[in-house]
């Protein structure tokens, strides 16, 4: 075919794929395309009446027509597509030959003369791509629309993802299982921490440490918390009071103003900030009208003091407990004179100087601690009024030491008398005025090795 | 015969006749509009019957690769009719400036020297940069 013309053409084209047998099947399966286009171009150099060509020559027109063909395939495929079609035409090449500068109408005549020259190049059989040893997995097939010339699809492991959380469960009665067991759970282990660092209480003698409880602190006077204002009731108190300081003319408050004059402290119907400076200068006019009566800062009684300083306090009448029981309270914490403050040493110390102890239990009452906490509360937040009440407690050698810390004693059948207590400690001289407090409590032993804490209490008046 | 006919009557300008308008300024006759159909197409009957020299397993795997599908196997014969005529054009070009350097100087004619051509890069980039195509090669490798 090719024998009588260049040296560089189908010989030297045979020869170098001669030489290059040694070459791995893959690379010889792309290769030998190029080398059947070689062949072509020194057969198309043949027919031209070149003897020989030199090497480079070559090469650069066996790129030249590979790139030719390329470069139509690609142009008729962007104009079949332009025109919104997948099948390229024949008007699709030819469009795409003019756009190249082939002059489409010589073809045909080249075409015939080409016929009595050569016909050359045997086709190329195709080797197929030698599979690579690392492919994982078997490979998607084609899709029907995709041609089976386009490569194949990458391994699996490629494009496969897995997620990595579980969808979660959203059945109904599954979550609402889930969610009432977790509450359970959640509030035993609560109570079983608190019952871990905290104080408990048993309920069987000898086994203490099985079924722990969480110990209850039984307030030796249990309607304080119901009589107390609390923080935030005071301390709106602190401020209506002190603008209704002067304008009410109750004959209560009348009294109130008249007995603690000499205390210095004007004001006895609210229960803090007696010495307040600054409210003392604020009290100009603030009325904040409260209507609910128990918003109303709570009117004590008064109670009618001496030059000497010796107050007598007043004959309760039974039907009025109730509300001087509240006064004496509220008296408590606002107490400066002396003879209040003993009183209300004698009721804050209730649980402390315990005349009559039983058996001490293990669980101390936090009672009084309470109590005292109240007041520390309410001394924290700068009334200095009740600080005078923890002084005289505080020197109380039976008491332990401790700012507001009334360590009580373990729990026992307590009953206090106040009149021993009073004519000890203060000079309060009546003895009508007595008021006994009791607190009964139940100890362990007296249920046959079931025991709780049960706090009561209750005031008469002896 | 060639399948390229020309159109016999011109037709009036300004017109649209034929699917082909007229140009008013093609009046004058020198330039008469082309009536004709879509190229090629008698030609394509009858390249089935001839097989061009590039294979078309060879043709058809570049114009795989730049995505072209052929649908028709006459399709592909075309385009390597064209190639191949693209690169005789060259060709021949190239021949023709190796035999204007061997004949410039006007050399014994009995003896044609024209007997052993040899394509070498001196003759195809003259007749490449008619084409557009400019190669550069260089002389030496360093």
């Amino acid at each position: 075919m090719a024998d009588t013309a260049s040296t560089a053409g189908a010989g030297g084209s045979g020869t170098r794929s001669g030489s290059k047998q040694s070459t791995n099947p893959a690379d010889n399966y792309y290769l030998a395309r190029r080398r059947t286009l070689q062949v072509v171009v020194s057969s198309l150099l043949t027919e031209a009446g070149f003897e020989s060509a030199e090497k480079a020559s070559v090469e650069t027109l066996t790129e030249m027509l590979q790139s030719y063909i390329s470069e139509i395939g690609r142009s008729a495929k962007a104009y079949c597509e332009h025109t919104a079609r997948t099948q390229p035409t024949l008007s699709d090449i030819v469009v795409t030959l003019v756009e190249m500068g082939f002059n489409v109408d010589t073809l045909p005549a080249y075409a015939k003369r080409s016929q009595r020259m050569v016909i050359t190049a045997p086709p190329v059989t195709n080797q197929p791509v030698t599979p690579k040893a690392l492919t994982a997995g078997q490979n998607r097939p084609h899709p029907q629309h995709i041609p089976s010339h386009f490569p194949e699809f990458p391994d699996p492991h490629t494009y496969i993802k897995t997620p990595t959380y579980r969808e979660p469960v959203s059945d109904y009665q599954v979550l609402r299982e889930k969610a009432a067991s977790q509450r359970r759970d959640v509030e035993r282990a609560l109570t079983r921490f608190m019952a871990k660092t905290g104080e408990t209480q048993s309920l069987f003698k000898d086994d203490v440490s099985t079924f722990p409880l969480i110990a209850a602190r039984p307030f030796t006077i249990p309607y304080l918390t119901a009589l107390l204002p609390s923080e935030l009731e005071m301390q709106q108190m602190e401020e209506t009071d002190s603008s209704e300081q002067e304008e009410q003319p109750d004959t209560e408050s009348l009294a109130l103003h008249i007995g603690t004059d000499e205390s210095g402290a004007e004001k006895e119907n609210t229960s803090v900030l007696q010495q307040n400076p600054s409210l003392a200068g604020s009290r100009n006019g603030e009325e904040t009208g409260i209507d609910n009566p128990y918003l109303r800062p709570v009117k004590k009684p008064k109670i009618r003091r001496k030059n000497s300083g010796v107050s007598e306090p007043q004959p309760v009448p039974p039907g009025c407990r109730g509300p001087l029981l509240a006064h004496y309270f509220f008296g408590k914490l606002a107490f400066l004179s002396p003879q209040k403050t003993a009183l209300l040493r004698v009721l804050g110390t209730l649980p402390t100087q315990d005349t009559e102890v039983k058996e001490p239990d293990k669980v101390p009452a936090p009672g009084k601690s309470f109590q005292g906490e109240d007041l520390q509360r309410n001394s924290k937040t700068a009334r200095p009024a009740v600080i005078p009440v923890l002084r005289p407690q505080r020197r109380d050698p039976k008491l332990q030491p401790g700012l507001g810390r009334f360590r009580s004693p373990p729990r026992s059948r307590l009953t206090l008398t106040l009149a021993t207590q009073v004519s000890e400690s203060s000079p309060l001289p009546s003895p009508q005025l007595v008021w006994a407090l009791s607190v009964t409590q139940v100890t362990a032993s007296e249920f046959s090795g079931k025991s709780f804490g049960h706090c009561g209490g209750h005031c008469r008046v002896l | 015969s060639a399948p390229v006919s020309a159109g016999g009557a011109a037709p009036p300008e300004g017109a649209m006749s034929n699917g082909v308008y007229v140009l008013p300024s093609a009046a004058n006759g020198d330039v008469q509009p082309v009536v004709s159909s879509t190229p090629l197409v008698d030609f394509l009957m009858q390249l089935e019957d001839y097989t061009p020299t590039i294979p078309d397993a060879v043709t058809g795997y570049y114009l795989n690769r730049a995505g072209f599908e052929a649908s028709d196997p006459r399709i592909i014969r075309l385009i390597s009719l064209a190639a191949q005529k693209f690169i005789s054009d060259i060709a021949n070009d190239a021949l023709q400036h190796c035999k204007m350097k061997g004949t410039a100087s006007g050399s014994s004619r009995s003896k044609s020297k024209d007997r052993k051509y040899t394509l070498t890069m001196e003759d195809l980039t003259p007749a490449l940069s008619e084409y557009g195509i400019n190669v550069k090669k260089p002389h030496y490798f360093t």
